[in-house]
Parts: structure tokens; C-alpha cells; sequence
């Protein structure tokens, strides 16, 4: 039963008899693991995305070629037309061409001037011109009369240049050696200067705020060697087990937090048993037993709970659950054997903890609490959460809006013979997206290119015959000019987006839904566009496995202890930061991400252990028959401070990685501070009054006696 | 007096409202093109090996006639895809009949037109004597194109292969 304490006394007198060897041991397999790992540790989750993409197999199914679409923007400090600006930025599109990957660039340069010339009467002809073969005053006249064409590619004032390169892989671009200012619009990724500096801004805080807290060296010293040897081992494990697979920057934060917070736990024991007089190995003793079960069944929770979405057929997931389930049985590991022999050799007795005299103010104040307020509390979170949930399932791509990196949707239509049926698909399709999406600018087709021809003929309608369809195609092809609108065997179609649309990622999943309900075969071909309906044919079911790993979580709780009120408090502890931040994601639009997934994997994590801690030092204090504040005070002053500590060292360390110019850090830093903080607060605020309200034992002993001799 | 003044004016600005309106083009359906330019395909000098047909009408002194005829000698992948039957139909503004008549009365029609109209090699044709069987080819296409109503030249209409 979970009152049961453990005797520890004999396997703890073995490990410190052979604390030499178990350190060698420990340090050997460390170092052979370091030997193990493959330093490819990456910061994008493109890859990973792309890897569970059936949308990316389909199109390469047919075959047809996706590509990465970057934007670059060029701030060029003068109008294009002045001071040779126009011959530095041709020059400027050549290299781009000529880059190692690029397939085309699509820009001003790359963009046809369509007009009629007339040589006298009854003799004229429809041109199809590139744009850059005028010369500079007839361009000038050309962007002055039909800017609206344009538009996609210069500002008004023709100040500001954009070009959009497709290119194989991800665009590496060196635009130093140019007068003007170039912004290339992708995900900034790390390199290994990156990777040191977060590392080090890891330890550091580590090594500082430890060393604040406990007012000693060993504190940040065992920390540093549990955390460490974990997160090596872990790695070298996963990729023991998964041959290849790359480790994402991520994987490694969330087996830091998780072994931090189980180090915790028995260190803090440790700390507070010596501090109070016991001889290190009566201390040692007292933590390890203590904290043996607790910490074997959050490792056990952590593995049926969290391990269960490794079944899930996404290797994101896969790779992120691996992380925190291996990192919970090696940090175990790691924490009843290496640690007590590291402990055993420090004598000295350390200082008071500075939290102390908060845990008891918290039981203070928590002890009285409201049950109305409580109740409005879960009645609201339930409320919210059935609308997240509602949200998800009615609107997934809410969750998904892509970070904006480009403004463009690509995709292509395969053909047999052009002619009236695929014009008025596409036209079909560009009307359809243009009443139902204002974000969008333009769209692209061999339709709107063929109806612009007819107008600058000046014919006049909408409508194109059989003939008319011939004619202008003809005309592309003969100008040579059909590149932009027309693959090999497909027609193409750029949607372009407003500057700062958020409905890229809703319109994409019209265009399929669309291409479903026309039985049209259509292909999505910029790399962008894969991703977001990667990530939203994820979305649904992470959401369905996330709650039913909460609920495993709270049926393990409820077993441990017996009472099947726990598997409420537990499932409610873990739910309550998810359901408010997704409220969050969705009132403030943040996309699902990879890094959003990491924060909610570590949040899970931590809440679950913090809840079995919690949950084991009230059930035990209260088995023994203290009085309700007392174990209250029991579970903040051993379980709570804990906590605290974690809590706020992960989500400064977060924090401080927002600092960071890589988009991944900034966001997971973001992401998991909030969630860590929240989580907490529910720990601190929620779970002791849960615990509290679901309290079964049917006397308050004491406060009962007292009450008796009081009446006496 | 004030009635002639008026009727003056009127017939002043009378040119201006027939210049600012365009004229309405006769647009044929295929159906009806079909056989038209059938009829006038013996006459053709044709190009290419395409299965759609591009039926032009052009005159080989227009500036703009001669920039199409560059575009399509210089596409090859075009040349497989499309047959050109290109007819020479005079504009009023030039005097190219004679340059008519040399070239059609050439054996390799294409080669000439070619000469002609893409390098620029114009030859003498003061000496070029009308041959009865030729004017009737001209007049044959230009009675055609007025049917098709051929406004401009270039002018060009495609024909996808018979089913």
C-alpha cells in the first residue's frame, strides 16, 4: 500500500560500500554512451512533419516535384529606378538562380508584360513580354499602369523588392556583398554556436539558481550530474533503439525538465533531513525511502501514460514520448543508485531552505478555502475545455495556422488535353476562394493569364471559348512565357496571400476539401503548404491521445492509491494547464507546433509526478492520522518546495531562451514557461484543494480530539 | 442659318463617335470556320507537322506579320505540335501583290516566305507577270478571310484535328 515506507537501510549500506564502483560504472557507461551518440541534433521540425506527410507521398506519388518556396525580401534604401538599383538587383536574381538547389525564382524579373502592338492600321499583335527585357523607362510605365499585376513583387513606392525562390532544399543565401538590405523569410535555423550558447544558459541557471536556493555547491553539482548523465544516456538510448533518427533540440529540454524535477525531489528530502540533524547516510536514507515508491510511480505513470502515444503512427510524437519515458526510468535509475553514492561522500550540514516559511503560509491560507469558488473554477475549465475540444474537432486548422513565413500556396492540377473543363476548374476555383478567403491578393492560373490576354485584346467577358483558350495558349507557348502557369503535363496555380493573412493554412484545406468534392486530382507543391496539412491530419488525433493519456494518467492514480476520486484530481491536475493555454492558442491564434507539443509533453510530465508526490505525502500524513492542515503543510514543505524550485528554475531557463533569435527556442521557451507556470499554479493553488474537497478519511482525528477535550 | 451651323457641327464631330467606337468583329463558330479554310487549304503554305492546325493570314511586307512568322520558324517544339497553313492576304496599306504572286508562284513556297518575311530578303518583283491560276488562290483567300472577317494580320485561328 502507498503508507507503506520501504527499509532501505541494507541496499543503501551495499551502495555506499560500493559507491566507487557504482560512480565508475556510471561514469563508463556515460562516456561509451557519448561515443554512441550522433551529434545531429536539429532545431527545425519540418523534417519531422514531413516524414508522417501523406499529402507529400501523394504528390511524389505522381510524379510531380515539391519545393521549398522562401521569400526574400529586398529593402533597397532608394526606388528601384535610381542609381543603378534596377542592374544590381538583376544581378542580385542571378546569383539567387545560380545557387546550388534553386529551381526558378519568381519575381519582377520573371514576371510577362502582356500588351497589344499596333503597327498602323489592321496590322497588330498580342505580345507576351518578359517584364525585364523593356527597357527601363517603358518598365517604369508598365509597373505605373497596371501596379495591381505586380504587386506581389514591389511596394508602391517601389522601394521594396520581393522574389520568391523555389529551390530543392532550404534556401542558404549570403547577400552580404550587396548595397541593399535582403531579409530571407525562413525559419531561423541553429547552428552549433546556438546550440553551445543555449546549453550553456542551461547550465548556468541551473548552477545559479540551485546554488541560490540551497545555499551550496553540491546542490548545482548533483543536479549537473544527474541531468547530464540523463539526458546523454537518453539520447544514446533513443537512438539505440531508432536507428538514424535525428534528435530534435526539443527532446533534449524534455528530459532535462523531467529528470531536474525527479533529482529534485529526493535531493530536497535529503536536504531538509540533514538540515535537521541526521547524519548523511540517516539523511540519504530517509529521501531514498521516502521517495522510492513516489518516484517509481511517476516513472510508471510517465510510461503507461505518456509511453502509450509511442503507438501513435507519427515519429514526432514517437521521438517526443520516447524522450520522456526514457528519461524517466534512466533518471530513476540514475537517482537510486548514482546518487546516493555521489551524496555519501558530503558531510557538511547545509542551510535552510529560504521557501520553508512559505509552505507553511500556503497550507494557512489553502485550508479555508471556498467550495463555491472551487466549484465555479471546475465548472469554467470544464466549460472551456469542452470548447477547446469543440474547436478542435469542428476547426482544426485554427490550431494550425502556419507561422508566416510565406505568403504563398502552390499547387497542380495534372491535365490530359487543355480545354473548356480544366479553365472553368480553375476558374471555378479562383472564384470560389476569392468570395469565401479576403486575405487573399492574387491568384495565379493559366486561366487569369489567358482572360488577361483576351482583355488586353480588347476583347471583353469572362467566359473563354474553346478557340479563345487555344489561341492565347498558343501565343504562351509560341513567346515561350507559358513557365509560370504551365508544368510539365499539370497546370499551376500560385495563390498569393495578403501581407499578414492568417487564413493560409483554412484555405489550404478548402482547396482539398474542393478538390474532393470535384473529383479533381490536385497537388499541393510548395513544401509549406504539405506541412500545414501534415500538421492538421495530426492535430485530432494528438488532441484524442492527449486526453486519453490524461485519463490513463488519473486511473493510474486512482489505483495507486485506491480511491477512485483520485483518477478526477489527477486527470483535472493535468488538464487544467492544457485546457488554458489551448484556450489561449485559440483566442490569440497560435499555431500548433512542435514546440507547442514539447511544452504540453513536459507540462504532462511534470503535473503528473508533481501530482503523485503531492498526492502520496497527503494520503500518508493522513493515513497517520494528522490533521488536514498538517498534511497540507506535510505536502508543501516536502512535496511543494520541490516543486517550486523546478517550476521556476525550467520557466526562467525558458524564459531566458525566448531571449534567443532562433524561432524554435524563442517559441518552446515561450510555450513551456507559460505552461510550466501555470502548472504550477495549479499544483500550488488547485491540487491541495482538490485534495482537500476529496478527502475520504472520516475523522479528523485530531482536530476531533481537541474538539472532544475542548467540550469536556 | 443656325440649322445649317448645327447641322455643320454634327457632321464635324460626326468622324469622332464612329473613331471612339470599335468595330464589332465577326466571331464564326468552328463549325462554320471549318469548311471556309478547308476550302482555301490547298492554297496554304504550310510548316510544321502538328496535329492542331494554325490557320494564318498574313502580309508578308507588315512589320507585324513578319515578327509572328520570326516567333513561329524559331519555336521547334511548336513545329511538332501545330501545322501552319499560312496564307498571304494583303493589307491595304502596303503593296505587296507582286511579293504575293512571287512567292506563291514558287516551288518551295515556304522557304521563299521564309526569306522573305524572316530575313528580310525582299527580291525584285517589278517583272512578276499575274498568272490566272494564282490570282484566283489570292482572291479564293481573300474572299475567305473576308467571310472569316480577317481584320488584322497577323491573324490567326486554331483548329484542333477532326474526331
Amino acid at each position: 500500500m502507498y503508507y507503506d515506507t520501504p527499509n532501505m537501510t541494507i541496499y543503501l549500506k551495499k551502495v555506499t560500500r560500493r559507491r566507487v564502483a557504482i560512480i565508475l560504472v556510471t561514469l563508463l557507461t556515460v562516456v561509451a554512451s557519448l561515443f554512441l551518440i550522433k551529434a545531429d541534433i536539429v532545431s527545425s521540425d519540418t523534417q519531422f512533419w514531413l516524414t508522417d506527410s501523406k499529402e507529400l507521398e501523394r504528390t511524389v506519388a505522381v510524379p510531380l516535384e515539391p519545393h521549398y518556396t522562401t521569400k526574400v525580401n529586398v529593402y533597397l534604401g532608394d526606388t528601384l529606378f535610381s542609381h543603378n538599383k534596377l542592374a544590381e538587383l538583376e544581378a542580385f536574381d542571378a546569383m539567387i538562380k545560380a545557387q546550388k538547389g534553386v529551381l526558378s525564382v519568381h519575381s519582377l524579373f520573371s514576371e510577362n508584360h502582356i500588351y497589344t502592338e499596333k503597327a498602323g492600321e489592321g496590322s497588330e499583335l498580342l505580345k507576351v513580354v518578359n517584364l525585364a527585357s523593356l527597357p527601363m523607362e517603358e518598365q517604369k510605365n508598365v509597373l505605373k499602369r497596371f501596379y495591381k499585376l505586380y504587386e506581389h513583387f514591389i511596394s508602391p513606392d517601389y522601394r521594396r523588392v520581393y522574389f520568391y525562390v523555389n529551390s530543392e532544399t532550404p534556401l542558404k543565401l549570403d547577400a552580404s556583398s550587396y548595397t541593399f538590405d535582403v531579409e530571407v523569410v525562413q525559419e531561423a535555423l541553429m547552428d552549433y554556436r546556438d546550440y553551445i550558447t543555449a546549453y550553456t544558459v542551461i547550465v548556468l541557471m541551473l548552477m545559479l539558481l540551485l546554488g541560490i536556493v540551497f545555499r551550496s555547491l553540491l546542490a548545482p553539482l548533483a543536479a549537473f550530474f544527474i541531468v547530464g548523465f540523463t539526458l546523454i544516456l537518453t539520447i544514446a538510448a533513443i537512438q539505440l533503439l531508432l536507428p538514424g533518427v535525428q534528435i530534435h533540440i526539443a527532446m533534449t529540454l524534455i528530459t532535462i525538465s523531467i529528470s531536474l524535477l525527479d533529482f529534485l525531489y529526493i535531493y530536497y528530502r535529503w536536504h531538509v533531513n540533514k538540515h535537521a540533524g541526521n547524519n548523511n547516510l540517516a539523511a540519504i536514507n530517509i529521501a531514498m525511502s521516502k521517495n522510492l515508491k513516489p518516484a517509481m510511480w511517476t516513472t510508471v505513470t510517465t510510461m503507461l501514460g505518456i509511453g502509450t502515444l509511442i503507438f501513435i503512427d507519427s515519429e514526432i510524437i514517437r521521438l517526443l514520448c520516447l524522450s520522456a519515458v526514457l528519461a524517466s526510468v534512466i533518471a530513476y535509475a540514475l537517482n537510486f543508485t548514482f546518487l546516493p553514492a555521489f551524496m555519501s561522500y558530503f558531510r557538511s550540514k547545509p542551510k535552510e531552505v529560504v521557501f520553508a516559511k512559505f509552505s507553511r503560509f500556503l497550507a494557512n491560507r489553502e485550508i479555508h478555502y471556498k467550495k463555491s469558488y472551487l466549484y465555479m473554477f471546475i465548472v469554467l475549465t470544464l466549460t472551456v475545455g469542452i470548447i477547446a475540444f469543440y474547436e478542435i474537432f469542428s476547426f482544426p486548422s485554427k490550431l494550425f495556422v502556419n507561422k508566416d513565413l510565406n505568403d504563398i500556396i502552390k499547387l497542380e492540377i495534372p491535365y490530359e488535353e487543355i480545354g473548356e473543363k480544366e479553365i472553368a476548374l480553375q476558374k471555378r476555383l479562383a472564384e470560389e476562394l476569392k468570395s469565401r478567403f479576403d486575405g487573399i491578393s492574387g491568384i495565379q492560373s493559366l486561366y487569369s493569364t489567358i482572360l488577361l490576354m483576351k482583355h488586353m485584346e480588347g476583347e471583353k467577358g469572362d467566359e473563354l471559348s474553346l478557340g479563345e483558350i487555344d489561341r492565347y495558349l498558343f501565343l504562351l507557348e509560341l513567346y515561350r512565357t507559358e513557365g509560370e502557369v504551365l508544368g510539365e503535363n499539370t497546370l499551376k496555380m500560385t495563390v498569393t496571400l495578403k501581407a499578414n493573412s492568417t487564413q493560409k493554412a483554412e484555405m489550404i484545406l478548402w482547396i482539398r476539401d474542393f478538390a474532393k468534392q470535384q473529383g479533381v486530382d490536385l497537388y499541393f507543391i510548395d513544401i509549406d503548404s504539405i506541412l500545414s496539412i501534415a500538421k492538421h491530419d495530426n492535430t485530432v488525433i494528438l488532441s484524442t491521445s492527449l486526453f486519453f493519456a490524461l485519463i490513463l494518467i488519473g486511473v493510474i492514480m486512482g489505483m495507486i492509491i485506491k480511491d477512485m476520486f483520485m483518477v478526477l484530481v489527477a486527470f483535472l491536475t493535468n488538464a487544467i494547464p492544457i485546457v488554458w493555454f489551448t484556450l489561449t492558442m485559440l483566442v490569440m491564434h497560435i499555431p500548433i507546433s512542435l514546440e507547442i507539443l514539447i511544452a504540453m509533453t513536459i507540462t504532462v510530465g511534470l503535473a503528473s509526478d508533481a501530482t503523485i508526490h503531492f498526492v502520496y505525502k497527503y494520503y500518508i500524513s493522513r493515513h497517520f492520522k494528522h490533521t488536514k492542515k498538517e498534511a497540507l503543510e506535510s505536502v508543501f514543505f516536502y512535496a511543494g518546495i520541490p516543486v517550486i524550485i523546478g517550476s521556476l528554475y525550467l520557466a526562467i531557463t525558458f524564459m531566458t531562451l525566448t531571449l534567443s533569435e532562433i524561432t524554435t527556442l524563442e517559441l518552446i521557451g515561450q510555450y513551456a514557461g507559460i505552461l510550466i507556470l501555470m502548472s504550477l499554479l495549479t499544483d500550488l493553488f488547485i491540487l491541495p484543494v482538490l485534495l482537500l474537497f476529496t478527502d475520504h478519511f472520516a475523522t479528523d482525528y485530531r482536530a476531533r480530539r481537541e474538539k472532544r477535550r475542548k467540550g469536556r | 442659318m443656325r440649322k445649317v451651323r448645327l447641322l455643320l457641327l454634327i457632321l464635324l464631330i460626326q468622324p469622332f463617335f464612329i473613331m471612339g467606337q470599335e468595330a464589332e468583329h465577326k466571331k464564326l463558330p468552328e463549325a462554320e470556320l471549318r469548311p471556309i479554310l478547308n476550302k482555301i487549304k490547298p492554297y496554304a503554305i504550310t510548316y510544321g507537322e502538328g496535329s492542331k492546325e494554325v490557320h494564318v493570314f498574313v502580309d508578308p511586307m507588315c512589320t507585324l506579320s513578319k515578327e509572328y512568322m520570326k516567333w513561329v520558324t524559331s519555336n521547334e517544339r511548336l513545329k511538332k505540335r501545330y501545322t501552319y497553313y499560312i496564307y498571304m492576304y494583303k493589307l491595304k496599306k502596303y503593296d505587296s501583290m507582286n511579293l504575293m504572286r512571287y512567292i506563291y508562284a514558287q516551288e518551295y513556297q515556304f522557304n521563299v516566305l521564309k526569306q522573305v518575311m524572316v530575313e528580310n530578303a525582299l527580291p525584285d518583283t517589278r517583272m512578276v507577270k499575274p498568272d490566272p491560276a494564282i490570282e484566283k488562290e489570292i482572291a479564293d483567300i481573300a474572299a475567305a478571310a473576308k467571310t472569316i472577317d480577317v481584320y488584322k494580320r497577323p491573324y490567326f485561328i486554331i483548329l484542333r484535328s477532326e474526331k
